[in-house]
Order: C-alpha cells, then sequence, then structure tokens
C-alpha cells in the first residue's frame, strides 16, 4: 500500500490520498491520466492490468480501492 | 416512423395500458414484440440484419461463456497441483480461444455494419443505386458488441435466453437513436416484472414533453433555416457562415437531446431507467469536459472498448505512455468519425476532436502552471471565459457536419479574416423580410424556446426543483401552438436516426 501511495502522491503532488474518496471530493483520474496511472502500476507491481476495470470508476475511488483491485490482480 | 407520429403515439398509449394490465410475466415479451413491431416497420431487410446479428452474438457469447465456465472448473480442480506460473499459463492460453471467439464475433458484425455504411457512401456519390435504410444500426451494432465484449472480459453473465438479448439489442425507445445503453445498465430493468409506479411514470411524461418541445418547437424549426443556408453554401461565407455554424449547434443540440429526452421519458413510463446521454453541454469548460457531456453513451463506449484497449494494449508497452495516449486518442477519434459514416466530412470532424484533445493533454502542465500563478483563474468572468471559448471552438469542429464538404468548410473558415462581412450581415436583416428561410416571428420563437432550453436544465441532481405541474400544461399548449407538426409541417426524420 505504501509503494501505491507514494506511486499517487508523484502523479498527484498535490492530493492527500490517505483521505481522498472520489465520492466525495469529485472525480481526479479522467481517461488520459488513467493509461499514466495503469501503466505506471504495471511496471511497479508486476501486474498486467485488464481494460475490462479501467472503465470502472468503483475500482478508482481511492487508494484503497485501487489496492483491493491490485492484490487481486497479483492473485490471478 | 419518429416518435413524433400520431401512430407512434396512438400506439404507445395502447402499448402501457397493456402494459400494466397483463400478467406481469409478460411485460418483457410485449416490450420485444413491440420493438419487432417498430424495427418492421423500417423495413424487412433491416429486421432481418439485426435479427442476424442477434443470433450470431448470442450463439458465440454462449460459447465463449461455456469455454469460461469449463476454465474455472479447470483452475478450480488443479489448484493444488498447479504453480501460479502453470495457472498464468493456462489461464493465458483459454484466453486466446476466447479471444478468438470474440474477434470472430465482432468482425462478423462490424462487417455487416462496414458493408452497409460503405453502401451508403456509394450511394450519396451515385455509384450505386440507394440502398436499403438500415435504421438506427450503428446504435444496435454497438450495443449488442459492448455485449460481446463484456462477456468476454467476465464482466457480465451471458443471457441464456436469446429473445432477451433481442430485447436488449432493439427496445424500441433507445433503437433508433440512443442512448447506446450498456447490458449491465438496463438488462435487469428490462427484464423485471414491474408494478406502476406512478411518480416515475409522470417524469416520464414529463421528459416526452421536454423532448417534444426541444424537437418541434426549436429543431424543426431551426432546420427549415439550416436547409435554405445550405441549399447554397457559396453565398453564405464570412459572419454568414458563422452564423450558419451557430444555428447547426442549436439545431442539433435541439433535434438530438429533444429526441434522447423522448426516448428516456419512454423508457421511464415503462419503469426503466436508461443511461442519460446529455448534461448541459454547452456549460463545458474544456472539450475534455464538452465530452463527458454530450453524446456520453457513445464517447464512454468508445472510452472502454477502444481507447483503454489500445492503450494498454501490448504492442503498445514498448511507447512511452504520451506516445501511447496519442496514438490511442487518434485512433479512437478516427474510429468514432467513420462510425457517423464513410464520408471525409466525418473523418476530419473525428480527427479535429482527436488533435484538438491530443494539443490540449500537451498543454496541459502550462495551464495548470498558469491556473496556480494567477487568481483570476479562479473567478467566475474567467469560468465564462472558458466556456465561451469551448463552445467557440466545438461550433467549428461540429462546421464539418453541416456541407458534407470539407474544402467549402475550410473556406468558409478561412473567410471569416479574408472576408468577414459585417457590414453585409447586419444589413441583410434590414433588407430581407424572411432572414434565411424563416420569418422573424419564427426566429423569435425559435429563440426563446432556445432560452427555455438553456433556463430549465434539471434534469441532472435537481429532482426536487422541477417545475410544477402548471410549467408541464403551459408546454404542451406551447407544442401545439408553435410546434412544427401543429403548423402542418412535413414530419422529418431526426438528423441522428441515420447513424
Amino acid at each position: 500500500m505504501d509503494k501505491l501511495l507514494e506511486l499517487l502522491n508523484e502523479l498527484y503532488p498535490d492530493v492527500d490520498f490517505a483521505t481522498y474518496d472520489a465520492r466525495t471530493d469529485g472525480p481526479l483520474i479522467q481517461s488520459l491520466e488513467m493509461v499514466e496511472l495503469i501503466t505506471e502500476i504495471e511496471q511497479r507491481f508486476d501486474i498486467e492490468f485488464p481494460p475490462s476495470v479501467m472503465g470502472d470508476p468503483e475500482h478508482f475511488y481511492s487508494a484503497a480501492a485501487i489496492w483491493a483491485l491490485i492484490e487481486r490482480l497479483e492473485d490471478e | 416512423m419518429t416518435f413524433i407520429s400520431p401512430w407512434f403515439l396512438g400506439g404507445l398509449c395502447v402499448l402501457f395500458v397493456l402494459y400494466y394490465t397483463l400478467p406481469k410475466r409478460a411485460q418483457w415479451p410485449l416490450l420485444l414484440l413491440a420493438s419487432l413491431g417498430f424495427y418492421a416497420l423500417a423495413g424487412w431487410a433491416a429486421l432481418a440484419a439485426m435479427l442476424v446479428t442477434v443470433a450470431a452474438s448470442y450463439g458465440i457469447a454462449m460459447h465463449m461463456s461455456k469455454l469460461k465456465i469449463a476454465q474455472k472448473a479447470h483452475v478450480a480442480q488443479h489448484r493444488d497441483s498447479m504453480t501460479r506460473d502453470e495457472r498464468k499459463a493456462y489461464n493465458a492460453a483459454q484466453k486466446r480461444r476466447q479471444r478468438g471467439w470474440l474477434i470472430a464475433g465482432l468482425l462478423f458484425n462490424f462487417s455487416l455494419l462496414a458493408a452497409v455504411k460503405i453502401g451508403e457512401a456509394l450511394a450519396r456519390i451515385d455509384i450505386i443505386p440507394s440502398m436499403i435504410f438500415f435504421v438506427g444500426i450503428s446504435y444496435y451494432m454497438f450495443r449488442i458488441c459492448g455485449y460481446l465484449i463484456d462477456v468476454f472480459w467476465g464482466k457480465i453473465e451471458v443471457q441464456r435466453n436469446p429473445l432477451k438479448l433481442a430485447l436488449f439489442t432493439i427496445f424500441f425507445p433507445y433503437a433508433m437513436i440512443g442512448p447506446i445503453s450498456r447490458y449491465h445498465n438496463v438488462a435487469d430493468a428490462l427484464l423485471n416484472e414491474k408494478r406502476i409506479d406512478w411518480a416515475l411514470f409522470g417524469r416520464g411524461l414529463q421528459r416526452m414533453i421536454w423532448g417534444f418541445f426541444k424537437v418541434m418547437v426549436v429543431g424543426f424549426r431551426l432546420l427549415l433555416s439550416i436547409n435554405h443556408l445550405r441549399a447554397t453554401p457559396g453565398e453564405y461565407s464570412g459572419m454568414f457562415a458563422f452564423f450558419t455554424m451557430l444555428v447547426w449547434g442549436a439545431y442539433l443540440y435541439a433535434d438530438f437531446s429533444g429526441a434522447i429526452d423522448i426516448s428516456i421519458g419512454i423508457a421511464m413510463c415503462f419503469g426503466i431507467r436508461v443511461e442519460e446521454n446529455f448534461i448541459s453541454p454547452f456549460r463545458a469548460r474544456d472539450i475534455f469536459d464538452y465530452w463527458r457531456r454530450w453524446h456520453i453513451t457513445m464517447g464512454t463506449w468508445f472510452r472502454d472498448y477502444v481507447f483503454y484497449p489500445l492503450s494498454v494494449a501490448k504492442f503498445m508497452q514498448k511507447w512511452p505512455t504520451r506516445v501511447k495516449i496519442h496514438i490511442a486518442t487518434a485512433v479512437t477519434w478516427f474510429t468514432t468519425g467513420i462510425w457517423h459514416g464513410v464520408a471525409w466530412n466525418f473523418i476530419v470532424w473525428g480527427l479535429s476532436n482527436g488533435v484538438v484533445i491530443m494539443i490540449s493533454q500537451e498543454l496541459k502542465p502550462l495551464y495548470e502552471r498558469f491556473n496556480k500563478r494567477f487568481s483570476f483563474t479562479k473567478t467566475k468572468v474567467y469560468t465564462c471565459f472558458a466556456i465561451v471559448r469551448t463552445f467557440l471552438l466545438l461550433t467549428l469542429i461540429r462546421a464539418f457536419d453541416i456541407y458534407f464538404d470539407v474544402p467549402l468548410t475550410f473556406r468558409h473558415f478561412a473567410s471569416f479574416i479574408t472576408n468577414p462581412q459585417f457590414g453585409a450581415f447586419f444589413r441583410y436583416f434590414g433588407e430581407h423580410e424572411v432572414w434565411f428561410g424563416l420569418a422573424p416571428l419564427e426566429w423569435l420563437v425559435a429563440a426563446l424556446g432556445i432560452a427555455v432550453m438553456i433556463a430549465v436544465p434539471w434534469f441532472r441532481k435537481e429532482e426536487k426543483r422541477r417545475p410544477p405541474a402548471i410549467f408541464w400544461a403551459a408546454l404542451v399548449l406551447v407544442i401545439f401552438i408553435f410546434g412544427m407538426y401543429g403548423l402542418g409541417f412535413d414530419m422529418q426524420d431526426f438528423f441522428y436516426m441515420q447513424f
């Protein structure tokens, strides 16, 4: 999780991902930024991101949601 | 037959009564029968093509699902004896098999779509005789192909009843004009048994009235002027061309979003919520924002099924992220252009959007620094400036679809500078009694209609701020008095029905 928070803070230095939640704070990651984020996660965590999850906002509401997805994909 | 036809509206009333009085298990079959009937009126060949598409897609989805079930069972059975790498290799091999079937299904469907689109293009330049009008083919193709991809991705359970799949594909309110619904968003609502929800039924009727107002009072009126302006496009350059582009934007919004309002309203009356397709698009602050507000279901379809898969595809991995984004953006917008028709104007329109998006993306860091440095960028005045700037930019991009003539559109753009004709434009109104095919009084009605359209954008979150019953009664009266149908004009097809 720390590794993910580090990555998110690099990409979005102005956002506090310990508390950020898109449902209350408003959407942050739009489609073009999504590609950037996914590419970085794939490289740093050595996993493959299926494009099917990229359109589902519930996977990207918060750092915790992204982390849950990474754990699931690592297990597959 | 369009939504404006009295036969359609009469049939709809009968259908509402049957839907809520027949046994509830007959509800979805009734909607399917009505949808097939509605589609058959567009032509038997069109109906046959649609049924072939549904049958092929059904077969392929069922087969992919069988492979998936076998794959899961195999992994579960050998969980302990397989290493992680072995499991990964097995899953990858199975995925390839399923992908083969998916590609076959998509190729089959898109070949049919391509044949129709190319046929239309050849008929336009008189190489072949005018062909059968496959009304709404793009819309159902995109719905069914989205369904196939979702089954492949494992996002949804396969639909085992082909008739239920057919209903999802051509549910008549959205069959011909959209929204491009996704299976997981609407399937339950389409197939569930429902009691009448009077509140929802009432909101559905209001939504339909709102749509009829936009289409009949504003859209059809502006269409008369548009037809006049593009009949002799060479005459109207400079300010005249700019005026045409503004009228075109207002017409397209009234016509398309109005038809979508009617679609959504009819579905609500059947107790079915379908996706929104417009959220105040002319309030967008930049082009990204605009495409999150205009024809939303088309934008999200291309984003989820073209842009995302392409941008993370294996063969793209060797490129830097920015290059990947630009390639995926260009391909997505080229495809979006072609989706509208095999014609240069649509391709240039699509690529123009792509180019502006790519440039905006490159300038983003600059904008962010600018916005941080200057506090006036947080004022309402600056927001208004951003809205007007975006509106003008999209007005120019949209202009490619007015004349179906790319060089002419570029000549008109150049004429804004080389021959703006300010004086001639303003003199025109004094020298003529009919302005661009419409009497001044008709322009006044259209302008007031546009003002109402802008002033009443409540269909977002403002459920509590809905206008009172008197507003709806007044709007019905306005439609009867000022609706083009009421004045005896020919019924027009919706512009967006041709796709």
